[in-house]
């Protein structure tokens, strides 16, 4: 509850930002009740119609209702945000505590491999894991973790490498407690801030990035609208027929990038202190 | 230093052979036979078999992986399964485009970043801070290919104009190449620059404080000298390593941009070797990528040593 206050009170950009994000949820969980259309309606006397009264945001080359699809491709952008980075948190935080505690050779060998990974065209990396999984939300959402937990994990095994010099764990080891048990009830509540703050800023960058992979035709397959989607094939072969094709979904996309955006920067600066920076 | 620099460069070797395996076997796991796809498409082979040993596909995984390490360590970096070119050639043909693109980018995102992250500081909490901190944070959020959808779209409308989607290359007509890179590279670089300026500006903020920039002050120098010298440098390396995590995004973003803005360079290559399952040229250019990236890092991190003399005491 305090944490909420402190948002407001200290942060009002951030509560902005906590307030566009519960919406966009709330447009996810209820868009079914919420859109005028089914997302596959089609209407083909109704392509390509401009905004009006009927249709909001215009309509698509098969007559199906923009705004409507626009409604539903919350769905996608909020799950695979919040998903995709539940899963780079989890992976790259095993990846790293072992990493940053084990130390030695383990550590050497596993930065290698997240040298590796980290040296990999990022964007080309998440396309060749869709191409592997096959399409579908559920790849997108394990191929965005996946590709995440790599740069996650970095930033977990530098904390890590801190907590472990400290006295108490040396005392819990002298102490005759086993590595798994250092490692949960010690090694991880102390790197709890880090994880939580790094992982508000990875939600953005996970909505972008599902969005250019849409973009580019690697995404989740029609006919479910993704934001980034909609701004791929048939947003540019009717750009300049129907612009309110490529501009809604853009707005939409805009809007939710911003609203994690800032609320990443607030949770930052209201948790952690010492990374009050950019 | 020259012990660090070794110790760095000794390490890029395992990287590199961990990315070779990773590409190579991720390559083959992928679904679709590029044999069976080929001999629909150009058929010149009597069968299946004959097609796949032609390739030198009907060897042992290890022995094929073998044989294309070999090669790209005696510099032969294979030939295209699809056209039959040389991977190096088709490399030399398209990096020049991704280059200019991305050096370009950069550039903008370094001289934007930087220009207004000391600006915002100097000027903290007053509008032009609120205003250039603003303007970070919608370049941040702006997804750069809606922005260059819209920059495509826009001046057709109301002007009549759009930018040339065909490629004019330098040596035909400079002028021309660099207007028509102008505008991809200012999207791009704006979208890079954003984090540049929000650590600049916090950097320079911290550095400010400090007492030794009071001194400069109260002694009498001017306030340009005291802010580019005694300042900006300490406070600029948080803001050089962001540069070096940048080149990939530059990389991934410039697919991107290639994609829209039809530019025939290394991203949209990449893309095609992926669908086409071109092994060879996949796997060369991904190689080639991560060496440009791992040694944009290491140049980045010997930077530090230029601007920050204490840095090298460090490393010995």
């Amino acid at each position: 509850m305090t944490l909420v206050r402190a948002l407001v009170v200290r942060k009002p950009l951030g509560a902005i930002g906590a307030a566009i994000v519960l919406i966009l949820l709330a447009v996810a969980l209820f868009a079914d009740h919420l859109a005028p259309q089914h997302f596959n309606e089609t209407s083909l006397l109704d392509a390509l119609q401009p905004p009006s009264r009927a249709h909001w945001f215009g309509t698509d080359e098969l007559g199906r209702d923009l705004y409507s699809r626009i409604l539903y491709g919350a769905q996608i952008s909020m799950t695979v945000g919040l998903a995709a980075t539940a899963i780079a948190v989890l992976l790259g935080a095993a990846i790293g505590v072992v990493s940053g505690y084990f130390g030695q050779r383990l550590d050497l060998a596993l930065q290698r491999v997240v040298d590796a990974w980290l040296a990999f065209p990022g964007l080309v990396m998440v396309i060749v894991l869709l191409v592997l999984l096959g399409p579908g939300l559920g790849s997108v959402i394990l191929a965005l973790g996946i590709s995440q937990a790599f740069p996650q994990s970095r930033i977990i095994r530098g904390a890590t490498l801190v907590v472990r010099e400290h006295a108490f764990i040396e005392a819990s080891r002298a102490g005759g407690a086993s590595h798994g048990r250092i490692l949960l009830r010690h090694v991880l509540p102390n790197i709890v801030a880090p994880i939580i703050v790094s992982a508000s800023t990875y939600v953005s960058f996970v909505i972008l990035i599902e969005a250019a992979v849409s973009f580019l035709g690697y995404g989740v397959p029609p006919p479910r609208p993704s934001w980034g989607g909609m701004l791929s094939a048939t947003g540019r072969s009717y750009m300049v027929r129907a612009p309110w094709l490529s501009f809604f979904p853009g707005l939409a996309l805009t809007l939710a990038i911003f609203a994690f955006n800032v609320l990443g920067d607030a949770l930052r600066d209201l948790l952690d202190p010492r990374l009050r920076a950019a | 230093m020259a012990t660090y620099l070794a110790r760095r460069l000794v390490l890029m070797v395992p990287t590199l052979l961990v990315v070779s395996v990773m590409v190579f076997v991720i390559m083959r796991l992928l679904p679709g036979d590029v044999v069976n796809l080929m001999f629909q498409d150009l058929g010149y082979a009597q069968s299946l078999a004959e097609m796949r040993a032609k390739l030198g596909l009907d060897l042992p995984f290890y022995q094929q992986y073998g044989r294309w390490l070999g090669n790209v360590l005696r510099g032969n970096l294979g030939e295209s399964l699809w056209t039959q070119r040389s991977v190096l050639s088709v490399l030399a043909e398209r990096l020049p485009v991704t280059l200019e693109l991305g050096l370009f980018s950069l550039a903008f995102a370094v001289v934007y970043g930087a220009v207004t992250g000391v600006a915002a500081a100097v000027t903290q909490d007053r509008w032009p801070d609120t205003t250039l901190r603003s303007l970070a944070m919608m370049f941040l959020s702006l997804p750069s290919f809606w922005l260059g959808t819209l920059a495509i779209v826009v001046p057709s409308i109301w002007l009549g104009w759009s930018p040339s989607l065909q490629l004019v290359p330098f040596a035909d007509s400079p002028r021309e190449n660099l207007i028509q890179f102008a505008l991809p590279a200012a999207i791009l670089g704006s979208h890079l620059g954003a984090p540049i300026m929000r650590m600049t500006r916090a950097m320079m903020l911290e550095v400010l404080r400090h007492d030794y920039v009071r001194t400069a002050h109260a002694k009498g120098l001017a306030p340009a000298p005291v802010l580019l010298k005694h300042a900006l440098r300490n406070a600029i390396i948080p803001s050089v390593t962001i540069v070096g995590v940048q080149t990939s995004q530059a990389i991934a973003g410039s697919i991107v941009m290639e994609t829209l803005f039809q530019l025939p360079g290394m991203g949209s290559l990449l893309v095609e070797a992926l669908a086409h399952r071109d092994f060879p040229m996949f796997q060369s250019l991904v190689l080639f990528l991560a060496l440009f990236v791992m040694a944009v890092n290491l140049l980045v991190d010997m930077t530090y040593f230029a601007i920050d003399p204490r840095t090298r005491a460090q490393v010995g």
